[in-house]
């Protein structure tokens, strides 16, 4: 009896220290359901942020680089979608899950409130949406690279 | 009577409180070295990013911590002396972010930079909000390579911000 209290123990305190150590493997590079471009998340200070490092298709139908052309601000119209953060200030709060941050669409220049919940080692669930969490889209994201 | 009272006291007691009174102090000239994270001397072509960790003290320029209200950018100058200079990025992007504030680009420069110093001026409409909550942040100055680099590319700057500040 005191042998499996003491086990059980060590293994609940294992557990935690694992946990703690989770918010960084989201660390690496990401590839959405589309596949139409890669994502580096990496971690500043105590967040998490996600910048587009690969496009399946980096040029527009004139030739030309893709822009951000569909920003509401049109100061950003000229900003390269190479390197655009499109994930940003994602907290990490335990149980394999990041929230408090946004994720931001470049085919239609929404950007909406974002929750990740990492469902196996090299996999995500993005969940996008505005206002309450119960009404948005959720995609799957698969790991491209190991976590550092 | 007295609950019309009470509203009118609450819609005034608001109408002030939203209506403090900010004055802009510059913060800076401040000094910052840099390098663009990457491998061992070897940077890619594509996005590239530095970040510049900066502690927030208002109280070297004269004004109080608590006095604070929101932030932009005035300027930043970026300096290397890279044999190519800027020119081998073909954009430039400032953005600050801290544990206490949502990121912001609070500059941009989206024409391919020229030569070993460049100034880029702070987009007027890009305010933090409450920075009088931070006590470092983080400046990410981020661009798109043209080529390949077999070398560390350093930067050093200067930025000045515009914080808000109830002092007079």
């Amino acid at each position: 009896m005191i042998l499996s209290a003491v086990f059980l123990f060590a293994f609940t305190t294992d557990n935690r220290s694992v946990q703690a150590e989770d918010g960084d493997s989201l660390v690496g590079v990401w590839s959405p359901s589309h596949g139409k471009a890669k994502v580096k998340v990496s971690k500043v200070g105590t967040k998490y942020f996600g910048k587009i490092v690969w496009l399946k298709e980096p040029l527009n139908e004139q030739g030309v680089k893709k822009t951000d052309v569909n920003n509401p601000d049109e100061k950003m119209h000229a900003t390269p979608l190479l390197g655009y953060k499109i994930l940003k200030d994602f907290e990490f709060i335990g149980k394999d899950t990041w929230e408090n941050g946004t994720i931001y669409d470049p085919e239609n220049g929404s950007l909406y409130s974002c929750t990740i919940k990492m469902t196996s080692k090299n996999t995500l669930e993005v969940r996008g949406y505005i206002g309450v969490s119960m009404i948005g889209r959720t995609d799957t994201w698969t790991r491209l690279e190991k976590s550092k | 009577m007295k609950r019309i009272y009470q509203a009118t006291l609450c819609a005034l007691l608001f109408t002030l409180g939203s209506c403090t009174s900010y004055e802009d102090k510059e913060y800076g000239p401040t000094e910052f070295n840099v390098e663009l994270e990457g491998g061992e001397e070897m940077l890619f072509e594509g996005p590239n990013e530095a970040i510049a960790t900066i502690t927030f003290n208002p109280e070297e320029y004269g004004f109080s911590k608590e006095s604070v209200g929101g932030m932009r950018l005035k300027s930043i100058t970026l300096n290397t002396e890279n044999e190519k200079g800027f020119n081998v990025f073909e954009n430039l992007k400032v953005e600050v972010s801290s544990d206490n504030t949502e990121m912001l680009t609070i500059g941009v420069m989206n024409t391919a930079p020229d030569g070993k110093s460049i100034t880029i001026t702070g987009l007027e409409e890009s305010k933090i909000e409450e920075f009088n909550e931070v006590d470092e942040f983080y400046l990410h100055i981020s661009g798109n390579l043209t080529e390949d680099l077999e070398t560390v590319f350093a930067i050093s700057g200067e930025f000045t911000l515009k914080v808000e500040s109830t002092e007079k």
